[in-house]
């Protein structure tokens, strides 16, 4: 049975060593369950966050995995409006991790508002002054999107296409995908930019607070500047990831160039602006506030040093890494690059998240600790089991790598 | 505007912003319709068997898409992008028109009876005097499969689509359809000791015009060879054939049985 579903030409581990592999993570998954029960049956209490602590680990967790799932629009966007066929190679991979990360955010969000039956209240009685409100729409939408562009590789499945139905279907889809890839782009970037306006529009918190343009701040446009660049990385670094678990060659290494070229310009304009942006906010929108942005880095761990981890070692160093053709032609560094890319957006969303909350905004305030309980990690972690575990059921039945047939054969 | 949501406030701000989620909805919906009834359009007008034809043939090696006139040296190198749908190639057309009939030559040591036509997916058809055709394995196929474990026959009155699936074979851990060379109704049953497989009445008078025979067959044959060997040095720590001489009887003891799958597919044309 298991034979017969993977694709031909396609070499996979022997059933027993892949429910071997799965096991650890389907245990991760059901422990998250395990504490999602807990918050819906006991509620929030079961996490450290409170009332000035609101968003914690889930909405960091929430904000990376949606920067780095947007190599799926990113990709898409390349690949169907631009014409960069060369990345046929990797949009399959790229809509999985893309679906992986929207599901795993959506369902994550689900726990975090506590009453996932009432999650229709948002649609219902949209709070049309709310940044989040549109993130809300942008992003179920796009995981119906997400969903519809998935669909058709389950449909290509080896025994699946043997039903003349779905197959036709899936090529009627096929050829319908351009529009799937624009409205994919456009909910991602109005939904990344919200993500990243949200911050910005905290007036009475000097941290976060960032001019605006017109009636965005900031932060709106680094947000969907910085996920557009790290998401080529994160599709480069997953395949590469897949293709050393499973010791295979998934894509040939100009594929990979590409993507690396491709994230360094764009994580290259993010660090040029994101570097103006931080000098504007140092020299006039904090100052303007009545708070010297040196306040900002007076508290363990807090650091000057975060900023100069976020913007130089993991923003301007992998930039140029990943411009060079020298680094480029060697997989090892080209990952790595990747790596610290992925790193600083990811360092990013913490800063913007986590510090934003923890620094006093009120004279009378104080800095505030957060450590998520073990509820909360839990269901964080179920959502990398949960992730690992589609993704890997993927690889095993679908064929996400076209060119991995022909890689194969050629030995 | 929102029944049971007294709160909502239709000024054109709160107006464009839902409008425009609406409008994006709709269109993500539209889409999905659009392509479910162009789907069950296309599934009723029975060209499913085209489409999943097109569809294979995108996936296959481009050694697998060597044009016909490439085969007997007409148009070396040239590849077809029509899916071996010959019947609206102007550049088939202008061929046939000015070619001459090629030599039956050598066909690789395979035999390749003349009265037969030859699908590119290695299945033959023979015109019988009754008006119908017979269909079945052709040698290199019948070699390379060896002793199918199963034969999978479509009963009699199933309708066959052109390019679409006749029937299905598995040898070992392989499992291959055959394209079917005509559109027609399957009218017998027959088996491998019968020397035949199905016997198809044909819609309408036999187009053979996508088929290869005489010379053309002998040239496919020879070719075929090569890209046999090909699918076959592509698995690892198999040696290739040596040049030369004739292939042996039974080819499936050559292949790997990690192999045979993705060697059948792509001898017989399924991605």
């Amino acid at each position: 049975m298991d034979d017969t579903l993977i694709g031909r030409g396609l070499k996979r581990t022997p059933l027993p060593r892949f429910l071997l592999w799965l096991a650890p993570w389907a245990g991760l998954l059901a422990f998250g369950l395990y504490a999602t029960y807990l918050c819906f049956a006991h509620g929030l209490n079961q996490t450290n966050m409170d009332n000035r602590f609101a968003f914690g680990l889930w909405i960091y967790l929430d904000l990376t995995v949606i920067a780095l799932g947007a190599g799926a629009f990113f990709t898409g966007f390349l690949l169907y409006i631009l014409k960069r066929t060369e990345l046929k190679a990797v949009i399959n991979s790229a809509v999985v991790i893309g679906f992986i990360c929207y599901s795993g955010a959506v369902g994550i969000l689900m726990v975090d508002v506590g009453q996932p039956l009432r999650a229709w209240f948002t649609f219902w009685h949209p709070n049309v002054h709310s940044m989040l409100t549109e993130v809300t729409f942008c992003i179920t939408l796009y995981l119906g999107v997400l969903a519809v562009e998935y669909a058709p590789l389950v449909m290509k499945n080896r025994r699946l296409k043997e039903i003349p139905g779905l197959l036709v279907l899936e090529h009627k889809l096929h050829k319908l995908m351009v529009v799937f890839a624009g409205i994919g782009t456009l909910l991602s970037f109005f939904h990344q930019g919200s993500l990243g306006g949200l911050y910005g529009v905290l007036r009475g918190n000097p941290f976060a607070f960032r001019e605006h343009i017109f009636i965005w701040p900031t932060t709106f446009f680094l947000f969907i500047l910085s996920a557009a660049a790290v998401g080529p990385s994160f599709v480069l670094l997953t395949t590469w990831l897949v293709g050393k678990v499973s010791r295979k060659r998934l894509v040939s290494p100009e594929v990979f160039q590409t993507l690396g070229k491709i994230s360094g310009w764009l994580l290259l304009v993010y660090v040029v602006l994101k570097g103006i942006d931080s000098l504007v906010w140092i020299n006039a929108t904090s100052p303007k506030t009545g708070v010297q942005v040196s306040s900002f880095y007076a508290h363990p761990p807090f650091g000057t040093w975060i900023l100069f981890a976020e913007v130089v070692l993991l923003g301007l160093v992998p930039a140029v890494l990943l411009l060079s053709r020298r680094v480029r032609a060697r997989t090892g560094l080209l990952v790595l690059a990747a790596v610290m890319a992925c790193a600083g957006v990811v360092l990013n969303r913490y800063v913007m998240t986590i510090q934003t909350l923890a620094l006093p905004s009120l004279p009378f305030d104080s800095f505030l600790s957060y450590s998520p309980s073990w509820q909360e990690t839990a269901a964080f972690l179920a959502v990398l089991g949960y992730g690992v575990l589609l993704y890997s059921i993927s690889f095993r039945w679908l064929n996400l790598f076209p060119e991995e047939r022909e890689l194969a054969a050629k030995g | 505007m929102l029944p049971g949501n007294t709160d909502f406030i239709a000024d054109p701000f709160n107006l464009v912003f839902l409008g425009v989620f609406a409008a994006v909805l709709a269109t993500v919906v539209g889409t999905l319709v659009v392509a479910a009834v162009s789907a069950r359009r296309a599934v009723t007008r029975g060209k499913a068997a085209s489409i999943l034809w097109q569809h294979e043939f995108e996936e296959l090696p481009s050694s697998a898409k060597e044009c016909r006139h490439a085969l007997t040296g007409e148009l070396p190198g040239r590849h077809c992008d029509r899916a071996f749908e010959c019947k609206g190639c102007e550049t088939h057309a202008k061929l046939v028109a000015d070619a001459k009939a090629l030599p039956f030559l050598d066909t690789g040591g395979f035999d390749v009876p003349a009265d037969r036509y030859y699908h590119r997916g290695h299945a033959w058809l023979k015109p019988e005097e009754d008006g119908t055709v017979t269909l079945g394995l052709d040698d290199l196929a019948t070699r390379l499969v060896g002793k199918p474990s199963t034969l999978d026959l479509p009963p009699v009155g199933e309708r066959l689509a052109e390019n679409g699936p006749a029937f299905r074979l598995s040898a070992g851990k392989a499992r291959v359809r055959i394209a079917s060379p005509v559109t027609g109704e399957v009218v017998e049953t027959g088996s491998l000791a019968k020397g035949f497989l199905l016997r198809v009445k044909p819609d309408g008078p036999l187009d053979t015009r996508a088929l290869l025979s005489g010379g053309e067959a002998a040239a496919f044959f020879t070719r075929e060879m090569d890209r046999l060997q090909l699918a076959i040095s592509g698995a690892r720590g198999v040696p290739a054939l040596a040049d030369g001489g004739l292939p042996v009887g039974d080819l499936s003891k050559a292949i790997p049985e990690e192999d045979r799958d993705r060697v059948l597919g792509e001898m017989l044309l399924e991605a």
